[in-house]
């Protein structure tokens, strides 16, 4: 199970009431015609037990014609170890002792969501009954609490298409999921003797008896990469062209890729910054170089032309 | 197929096969022309850049590494890691004349702090070139071996596959060192709207000083070269805004004792500016799934050579 479950009320007319319409919506509010409007919403099929680390209720708002001023509601989830469906009204059910008062100084958007509100200890509540199972329902009931004015309403439900629109329950299961996990260290190799044979040049100016390694130009002590292909080809933006090395082994490679915009190589892999600035001259070129027991994989944001070096050399311990 | 001419250096060479072998005149290696460290005094908006000339008359292939502190780090990708800013970068080009190393500040600017490069220039061609090289072709001594079907005593320089004229990139087969690292999914959401986490490995290369290195990562059969930086929106006005991404960002950086390789993994949901962006209406069922970096297994591998970042330098 994901640590954060969205949970929606869905299409079913019986996953919402109010007071007037009854099944299919909520409305909540103080109607200008109706009066005092209250409403409950179902969410099927919560998952998880116990204690979550949070959980947010977000009500979409459909309609709201004509409607001013401030809406008030009390808010409480329904008692029960699996809400049943609304087929009736749901005022009357047993409600959870954590309980708040839904103060929404303006009115809300139509086609949007309320800010959302914290519903943490009402969902705790529930599912820490006796009878509750992952996958059961919780509701919720809302009754009007002093909506300003004649007209302070909204109302929600099986009308709001697509899903992305419809009133959810969202549930984070553990503490924040941020972290840092142990690093490593790997200890340092053991390198061969000195020996006294083989070939050794140095830099002009030091003996070649007693140089470091690293005055040597070179030696037969040390390996170098060895190259066994080299070419030019020309990419298509965004396309993978996949070069067959022919070694069934993953070797040492490397790229250089022709600007967009003038005579300039860079080396692959090249990666910009975030957003959407350019290198300093100019030339947007990203690119990556890949490589598997058969290709060698080169991509390029833009098509352009990659100068590359296969060696026989394996990358594998 | 194995000659029995030319030259060979390993632990057998009667039994050694090519990859085993240390040298071998069947193949060329890469060749240095010119090595230095050079600075770049950047602006106030953390941007400059240095050129160094060469007269190759042919794009060459390159290397470059810039130093932060102690450490060593190629350039290629941006870097929030090692820069400390996801914006900013340092990069490099060669043309037919010049290196260019360039930086820029990003949102950061980077301050108008200075930076050490380490660059190498090769004799390996960075572009298909046939033509005639502006650099004398020999010495008068020492040795070379030419590529397949150029004559040693007339071919150019890029045309060698071996030349003692040259500087050799080299390395102890013991350097190549692998390990794996095991990361949980991790995502943002609502409930938290900027993580970030990261975890590395050490590779201690015994070398005794800062390395010319390589890195790579694997997580499926497929191997990636560092440094490497990966940004994912869930929209695309996510590209300016930033209301919902990841960042996947793998530095590797070298001192005097070791190499690590780091993988910081950020994920980040600004809910008010989405809801503000998006009417509210954002919040589809799929949308804490989709955009999330998953749990993975990465084999991490890395390759010092001998050659030392602060070492001798021929400009």
């Amino acid at each position: 199970m994901a640590n954060e479950n969205m949970f929606l009320a869905g299409n079913e007319p019986d996953n919402y009431w109010s007071a007037t319409f009854g099944d299919g919506y909520y409305v909540m509010g103080n109607h200008p015609t109706l009066g005092n409007q209250d409403g409950a919403v179902r969410f099927p099929g919560v998952t998880g037990t116990g204690n979550c680390a949070e959980a947010r209720l977000y009500l979409h708002c459909d309609d709201r014609s004509g409607s001013t001023g401030s809406i008030y509601f009390n808010v409480w989830g329904i008692d029960e170890d699996n809400t049943s469906l609304f087929t009736g009204s749901p005022l009357g059910r047993a409600k959870t002792t954590a309980t708040f008062r839904w103060d929404e100084g303006s009115m809300p958007v139509e086609g949007t969501f309320l800010p959302y509100k914290n519903v943490t200890s009402i969902v705790n509540e529930i599912r820490s009954r006796g009878g509750w199972s992952s996958g059961n329902a919780i509701g919720f009931i809302f009754t009007n609490d002093g909506s300003t004015t004649s007209g302070s309403w909204f109302s929600g439900g099986t009308q709001d298409v697509p899903p992305s629109t419809i009133t959810n329950l969202m549930i984070r299961e553990s503490a924040n999921p941020n972290f840092n996990p142990t690093s490593k260290s790997v200890s340092a190799p053991t390198f061969p003797a000195a020996d006294d044979f083989g070939i050794k040049i140095s830099y002009p100016g030091y003996s070649v008896f007693d140089a470091t390694e690293d005055q040597l130009y070179r030696t037969t002590r040390k390996k170098v990469h060895k190259i066994i292909s080299e070419g030019s080809i020309n990419t298509t933006g965004g396309v993978t062209y996949n070069i067959a090395h022919g070694l069934s082994v993953i070797p040492f490679v490397q790229a250089y890729a022709k600007s967009t915009s003038n005579n300039t190589r860079f080396k692959l892999p090249r990666y910009f910054p975030v957003g959407t600035q350019l290198d300093p001259s100019g030339d947007n070129l990203q690119g990556t170089v890949e490589v598997d027991l058969t290709n060698v994989k080169i991509t390029t944001s833009l098509s352009a032309t990659v100068y590359y070096r296969i060696f026989i050399d394996e990358l594998e311990t | 197929m194995t000659e029995d001419y030319g030259i060979k250096s390993g632990s057998n060479i009667n039994t050694n096969t090519d990859v085993e072998l240390d040298l071998t005149s069947k193949y060329g290696s890469l060749k240095v022309y010119k090595w230095d460290t050079v600075t770049i005094t950047p602006d106030g908006n953390g941007d400059g850049q240095v050129d160094v000339t060469h007269d190759l008359n042919y794009a060459p292939s390159f290397l470059v590494f810039v130093k932060n502190g102690s450490s060593w780090y190629q350039i290629g990708a941006a870097s929030d890691l090692f820069l400390g800013d996801a914006s900013a970068g340092v990069f490099a080009y060669t043309d037919t004349s010049k290196l260019r190393i360039q930086t820029i500040g990003g949102y950061s600017k980077l301050a108008a702090t200075s930076r050490t490069f380490k660059y190498y220039l090769l004799v390996d061609k960075a572009q298909a070139f046939t033509g005639q090289s502006n650099i004398s072709l020999t010495d008068g001594y020492g040795f070379k071996i030419s590529q397949s079907g150029k004559n040693v005593l007339t071919g150019e320089e890029y045309e060698m596959a071996e030349s003692s004229k040259y500087k050799s990139l080299q390395y102890f087969t013991e350097s190549l060192q692998e390990e794996t690292l095991t990361l949980p999914a991790m995502w943002s959401s609502i409930a938290s709207q900027d993580l970030s986490e990261s975890q590395y490995v050490d590779f201690n290369h015994g070398l005794g000083y800062s390395p010319l290195f390589f890195s790579w990562f694997k997580t499926s059969t497929v191997l990636k070269e560092a440094p490497y930086n990966e940004y994912d929106s869930v929209l695309g006005s996510d590209l300016i805004t930033q209301e919902y991404y990841t960042d996947y960002d793998v530095s590797a950086i070298c001192d005097s004792t070791k190499i690590r390789v780091q993988f910081k993994r950020k994920s980040k949901f600004d809910a008010d500016n989405f809801d503000s962006d998006n009417n509210g209406s954002g919040y589809s069922p799929g949308l804490f799934s989709t955009n999330k970096h998953l749990a993975q297994t990465i084999t991490v591998r890395v390759l010092p050579f001998a050659e030392n970042l602060e070492g001798l330098n021929n400009g």
